[in-house]
């Protein structure tokens, strides 16, 4: 299939390009950026054909990645959906709950399949998690426990960076962060209801940009259980990073890695056993790329109209940055 | 100067950078200003209440601009990434910010690392310091680039190798703490080398009197005064986070190791590939056979063919042999940062002032690792709970 690239950033040119090189499923068309630069480096890196600036230059394909800022997407997807492309789209999705509803509706009606860059779904400790939750071999679920993050030392960015301006990366490290750490805990745990509890977000009252986001509510599962869960994302502290999964006789933790293992304990919290993952290091982490491209282009071959593309997800965020329930706006000099 | 010092940090977002602000910020003679270059590594400064202004100080014009009547600088900064590009942009900052007119004192930090991975003090001096490692040559690198710009500058430049730091959220507590779960490990001489390591609040501390007073323009060392030991660093953590001590590694094990770290210390580079080139040759039969099955169904055809029993047994024992531990599957070897406990103590100058911690520096550091490690923390904090 005959693919075009829009958005030649980093996750293009360190994770996808090198993973899209080695499938035959697979052809790159073409490649752009408005920083035509960019997209003239990575084509003569990757041996893309054709690199330009603007995405409407693009010449027929199957399908388009789409992976520039959230705060760009929509008028990309005007495009995408006017030339007829199928989208597999990095996360998050859309900017809000609205535009994600409204892609899915074009994408219904142009009867074209969108895809998300959910990672994290194909990890071995993912899958591992999931299968252990659905068998109900540590009893039912009864509370979930996410955290992802620290505090900040370096980017290696430049003040222009789009992750400092909240209107491109959709408002901070919710934006950025929340969409793998929270479809990671819903896809384990078969969500498909939320209610939030309460929810607070530290941000910075000059621009706006959101440092810290911690949450607490309610979710109920593909087999009616009603599940606690408390996540948090943050840049300004130092927290647990992975996910907790509290059943009735034991639990399950999986760290964020790619090639994390999956850690069962006993009711007596402890350790019981550890699965270990299939590939260690930065085989893990491109084996899980290609597995979500496979996923995507069978379901494109295979005609299927609809895929998960995480709009709970998109839901939850959105209503946290709502501020119906944001408690504390902390203050800076 | 007159009236307030103005101190501006550049990369006051870093490990060590908000400690350092903080005890900054408690001296009445200071105006400080810490510098990142992005809303993202200033946002916790700012959260803090810190005053901070974002630029990159690879860019001379604006660094010119910003920091036009700052009395001392001091650069935490350290680019990382491509190492190319990092390597340029460190010498842009400090060649940038040796040519502030008006700033009297430039604070650069170096590395201990500059002295190698495994210290040994009769090769590694403290004026022909042997770095083995990228990031030590680099770090020697910047000196030397410092010594030349500051000849022809009007800044006073005080160039500081620092040593390993530890305290909250410093890399030497993480290591200590991970050491200190992990089963078998034990510490290397039980802890009695010293550790050319330093709190974090002893190098802010040491810093402040620095700058107050003038003192140590040059190229000093940076740690603990008087030396702490391994064991006394380990210990601190340990005790500090609600952790057993860290067991000991015997002499006798800590010996092999060590004189295997000082051999690959003092082996070039290129001297090392060919001994891992071999190391790997040797473990050929094994891979390859898992890469190609097809090699070991085309051997046992061959050797089914040729009869020849003196050649089944070479390729036999060939074969087996590939599957032999080798010396990196001794215990000591996955320690990380392993190098570092076996090391000498680094000679020459120490600019360190007197250090203590005391019991709220520990208080600090078991809140810091308990955050971390608690999951329960999270749904503490997202349910509204004072933590």
């Amino acid at each position: 299939m005959r693919l075009g690239i829009i958005g030649a950033g980093y996750v293009v040119e360190s994770y996808h390009l090198p993973v899209l090189a080695g499938m035959k499923e697979l052809r790159v068309e073409w490649i752009c950026d408005r920083d035509l630069k960019k997209a003239e480096t990575l084509a003569k890196s990757f041996g893309i054909p054709r690199a330009f600036a603007d995405a409407s230059s693009g010449g027929d394909v199957d399908l388009v990645l789409v992976a520039v800022p959230v705060g760009a997407r929509r008028e990309v997807m005007e495009l995408v959906f006017s030339r007829g492309w199928h989208a597999f789209c990095e996360k998050p999705m859309a900017k809000n709950h609205e535009e994600h509803q409204w892609m899915l509706e074009v994408a219904e009606k142009k009867r074209l399949l969108l895809g998300i860059g959910l990672v994290r779904r194909f990890y071995d400790s993912t899958q591992n998690a999931r299968r252990l939750i659905e068998s109900g071999t540590l009893g039912p679920l009864s509370s979930i426990i996410a955290g992802e993050g620290g505090r900040v030392l370096r980017t290696g960015r430049e003040a222009g960076w789009y992750q400092a301006d909240p209107k491109a990366s959709g408002g901070g490290v919710l934006a950025e962060r929340g969409p793998h750490l929270v479809d990671q805990a819903f896809t384990i745990a078969g969500a498909t209801q939320f209610r939030i509890d309460r929810s607070a977000q530290k941000r910075m009252p000059e621009t706006g940009l959101e440092f810290e986001t911690a949450v607490s509510g309610h979710l109920r599962t593909k087999k009616q259980f009603d599940v606690r869960f408390s996540f948090m994302v943050t840049r300004s502290t130092d927290i647990y990073n992975g996910l907790v999964f509290r059943c009735e006789n034991g639990e399950i933790r999986i760290g964020l890695e790619p090639d994390a293992a999956t850690e069962i304990y006993g009711s007596d919290k402890n350790l019981v056993a550890t699965i270990a993952p299939t590939k260690k290091g930065p085989a893990a982490l491109s084996l899980a790329i290609r597995k979500e491209w496979i996923d995507f282009v069978s379901a494109i071959k295979a005609g299927v109209r609809e895929s998960d593309t995480a709009i709970l997800t998109t839901r939850l965020i959105d209503e946290c940055y709502q501020g119906d329930k944001v408690l504390k706006l902390v203050s800076s000099q | 100067m007159s009236g307030k010092i103005k101190v501006a940090v550049i990369g006051g977002g870093g490990q060590t950078g908000p400690y350092i602000l903080e005890h900054f910020r408690n001296e009445p003679s200071f105006e400080v200003t810490a510098v990142c270059r992005n809303e993202v590594t200033a946002g916790s400064l700012k959260m803090a209440g810190h005053r901070v202004v974002c630029f990159s100080t690879s860019d001379l014009e604006a660094t010119q601009k910003a920091l036009a009547d700052t009395d001392v600088v001091v650069n935490l900064a350290s680019a990382s990434g491509s190492p190319g590009r990092a390597r340029a942009q460190n010498e842009a900052t400090v060649r940038a910010l040796l040519s502030l007119t008006n700033t009297e004192r430039l604070i650069t930090f170096s590395s201990v690392a500059v002295y190698g991975s495994c210290v040994d003090a009769s090769r590694s001096t403290f004026e022909r310091p042997r770095p083995d490692e990228p990031y030590g040559k680099d770090k020697l690198e910047l000196e030397r680039t410092i010594e030349k710009l500051a000849k022809t500058s009007r800044v006073k430049a005080t160039v500081l190798r620092l040593g390993h730091v530890y305290g909250p959220e410093q890399w030497v507590s993480r290591l200590a703490l991970l050491i200190a779960k992990m089963p078998q490990k034990g510490l290397p001489f039980d802890g009695r080398l010293p550790s050319n390591a330093i709190y974090v609040g002893n190098l802010a501390k040491s810093l402040r009197s620095m700058i107050k007073d003038g003192s140590h323009v040059g190229t000093f060392n940076m740690i603990d005064s008087p030396t702490t030991t391994w064991r006394q660093v380990f210990d601190w953590n340990t005790s500090a986070a609600g952790l057993p001590p860290v067991p000991a590694m015997s002499d006798e094990d800590s010996e092999k190791l060590r004189q295997h770290y000082r051999a690959l210390a003092a082996t070039g580079h290129l001297m090392r590939f060919g001994k891992e080139m071999t190391a790997w040759a040797r473990s050929l039969p094994s891979s390859m056979v898992q890469a190609c099955p097809a090699v070991k169904d085309i051997g046992q055809i061959v050797l089914a063919r040729s009869r020849t029993e003196r050649l089944e047994r070479f390729v036999q024992k060939w074969y087996s042999s590939s599957f032999a531990p080798s010396a990196s599957d001794f215990p000591g070897y996955s320690i990380p940062k392993i190098g570092k406990l076996l090391s000498d103590g680094i000679p020459g100058p120490n600019a360190a002032s007197a250090s203590s911690i005391g019991r709220e520096d520990s208080a600090r550091l078991f809140s810091w690792y308990s955050t971390m490690n608690d999951p329960d923390y999270i749904e503490r904090a997202a349910a509204g709970a004072r933590v």
